[in-house]
């Protein structure tokens, strides 16, 4: 058996046996419930038809759902991969055996695969039906390809995040301080980025127009061409701002998935990237680059105390 | 004599923003094979950073370093599939059992899936933790976790043993189990290297050491040969027991010969002289009823501070 599965495997036994690892799926779980059930009462009260009920509560709420499960998977499994090993003192036991230092990375990114997959796997196959019999929406076979199709951004946004926090974790020594780094960007890219965004877009175009006399400005059917334009602009200059952003590049993935093509007959998950590829590419750039990172660091970094 | 570990001119500096940090300056070293050899230095002396070097952990700055053949550069991995060690600020997966420990180092010291039972049990067996292979090593006490870590480093049975600063954290009772089995290991025919800062622990339980200050090797050889030449500046130490007059004795001997330090407790004396009377003073002693006649041996703080030329830096 070659020594990064001997590591994978330790890994996987671990989480697998770990009451913190199936306690986060469950938190997950009644996160996905919970949200779903609270847009589904709103959309029910709103007279939105028991067809599309299923989709514009259960679909909007699950991609808001993921949004925050994602990074908090890819940062619960990626924070202490290296910086927890160092401060427990294993990472010498292990270096002092015939490993190469990339098989233990090697291992634990392996490893992490699986568990993000399962987490995500998981939450998504015991959340899905719990929600839908709540809920009693009809679930098409055209539903079921979307929501699948969701774990993609879902799983890019949650390998984006473990390979961040895993570059963090090759370069402390201390779990506590990469989970408080990793925590910190993605309060950054969740809340902090869109405010900045927001706020440079405000000053870069001043106050939207006001609406013209005769509209109700609460429950408007169609925007005036100004406003339109204003919000088009508006939402050019924060995707601009925000291109770097995962949340942002798997928000967009996610709408392209669920609310916009529900007009269509059927989903064609290659018109959607296409058209969507800006989305797909920036996470894969992200895990790229702090997977390389990582072992470059990682490598060359001597264990001397 | 055949050498087991070689070191040659081996510098290490760290580099960081705050400077440069010498840890080893120019060691040269010679462990020869079958004996117990004590890297002797007070904390910061750069004992850790040599072994790291030695089994590949770390990278020298310059020089070179061979153990059992191997360069610790080149050839890390197979000097770690060969060397057992016990390194420095270890630590065990507290949740896994000793032997699920065990297991998953066995797996990678590349053990035999067909072996690791038996290898486990063996070495807990040698290390008396047999009956806890089961139990978690978070319920285990310091003295259990440390001799834990000599059955993890025996696991590959292999011919060298480095052990760095083994015995912190022990009790006496734990200190005395693991001296007990330092010297089963020697005697088995292994080679043990152990570095530490407690001296009086291990220091007489060596037959070779080297002392290290400062990043450097200020002293290394035979123990014999160490304590003799720390003798031939500072004088020799004897206890002689007598059953008749022992005042008696200790005033000729002061006559007779050059005794600069001398006391008496009931019928023991303690002589100190500046050169090796014992054929002398057992000679004398006979008169008043020799019991015994013993050549103190130095103890290894004062040689320590004998050799670096100052105090002991605890």
């Amino acid at each position: 058996m070659s020594k990064m599965w001997i590591i994978a495997r330790k890994e996987l036994k671990d989480n697998f046996r770990s009451a913190r690892f199936w306690g986060l799926i469950g938190l997950f779980v009644l996160l996905i419930v919970v949200s779903s059930y609270s847009v589904g009462f709103a959309f029910r009260f709103g007279g939105v038809a028991p067809a599309e009920r299923f989709f514009r509560s259960v679909g909007t709420s699950l991609a808001q759902s993921f949004q925050y499960i994602a990074p908090i998977i890819g940062i619960a499994l990626g924070f202490g991969v290296i910086a927890s090993e160092r401060e427990r003192g294993t990472i010498r036991l292990v270096l002092s055996r015939p490993v190469f230092r990339d098989d233990l990375l090697n291992g634990k990114i392996l490893s992490g695969i699986i568990l993000i997959l399962t987490a995500i796997g998981v939450s998504f196959l015991v959340g899905i039906p719990i929600t839908v019999v709540l809920q009693k929406a009809n679930l098409t076979l055209d539903d079921l390809i979307r929501l699948l199709f969701l774990l993609i951004p879902a799983i890019l946004l949650a390998l984006t995040y473990f390979s961040i926090s895993l570059f963090i974790s090759v370069n402390s020594n201390r779990s506590g301080y990469a989970l408080v780094v990793s925590v910190v960007i993605w309060l950054f890219f969740a809340f902090i980025m869109p405010m900045i965004s927001a706020f440079i877009a405000s000053s870069i175009l001043g106050p939207p127009p006001t609406f013209p006399a005769g509209i109700n400005a609460t429950r408007p059917t169609q925007l005036p061409p100004q406003l339109q334009q204003y919000e088009q602009n508006y939402r050019r200059i924060t995707g601009t701002i925000q291109i770097i952003s995962p949340n942002s590049q798997y928000s967009t993935l996610a709408s392209a998935i669920f609310a916009r093509q529900r007009q269509q007959s059927s989903l064609d998950i290659g018109t959607v990237i296409a058209q969507n590829w800006v989305s797909v590419l920036v996470p894969v750039v992200y895990i790229v680059v702090f997977v390389v990172l990582s072992y470059m660091f990682f490598v060359r970094r001597q264990e001397s105390k | 004599m055949e050498f087991v570990i070689e070191t040659e001119g081996l510098v290490k500096i760290y580099r960081d923003r705050g400077g440069e940090t010498v840890a080893l300056d120019g060691v040269d070293m010679k462990v020869p094979r079958g004996v117990l050899f004590g890297l002797f230095g007070p904390n910061g002396s750069g004992k850790s950073t040599l072994i790291s070097i030695l089994i590949g952990l770390t990278l020298p700055t310059k020089g070179t370093a061979r153990v059992l053949g191997f360069d610790s550069v080149r050839e890390s991995i197979e000097i770690r599939k060969r060397v057992g060690v016990l390194p420095e600020n270890f630590g065990f997966y507290e949740h896994m059992s000793a032997y699920e420990n065990l297991e998953y180092l066995a797996m990678l010291d590349g053990i035999p899936e067909s072996e690791i039972k038996s290898r486990i049990m063996s070495v807990l067996e040698v290390v008396g933790l047999r009956d806890k292979a089961s139990a978690r090593v978070a319920g285990f006490s310091r003295g259990m976790v440390q001799r834990l870590a000599i059955a993890q480093a025996l696991l590959k049975d292999p011919e060298l043993l480095i052990l760095d600063e083994p015995t912190i954290g022990l009790d006496p009772s734990g200190s005395e189990v693991f001296r007990g089995i330092l010297r089963d290991l020697v005697k088995q025919g292994r080679t043990v290297l152990v570095s530490t800062h407690l001296l009086r622990e291990l220091g007489y339980l060596c037959t070779h050491a080297a002392l290290i200050r400062q990043g450097k090797i200020i002293a290394q050889g035979h123990i014999d040969d160490l304590s003799r030449k720390y003798s031939e500046v500072k004088g020799y130490a004897f206890e002689v027991i007598v059953s008749r007059s022992p005042e008696e004795f200790l005033l000729e001997a002061k006559q007779r010969f050059p005794v600069p330090e001398a006391s008496l407790q009931g019928n023991r004396v303690i002589l100190r002289t500046t050169s090796d009377l014992s054929k002398e003073l057992s000679e004398l002693a006979l008169k008043y009823g020799l019991i015994s006649l013993n050549m103190l041996k130095p103890e290894w703080d004062e040689i320590y501070t004998f050799y670096q030329g100052g105090g002991w830096n605890e």
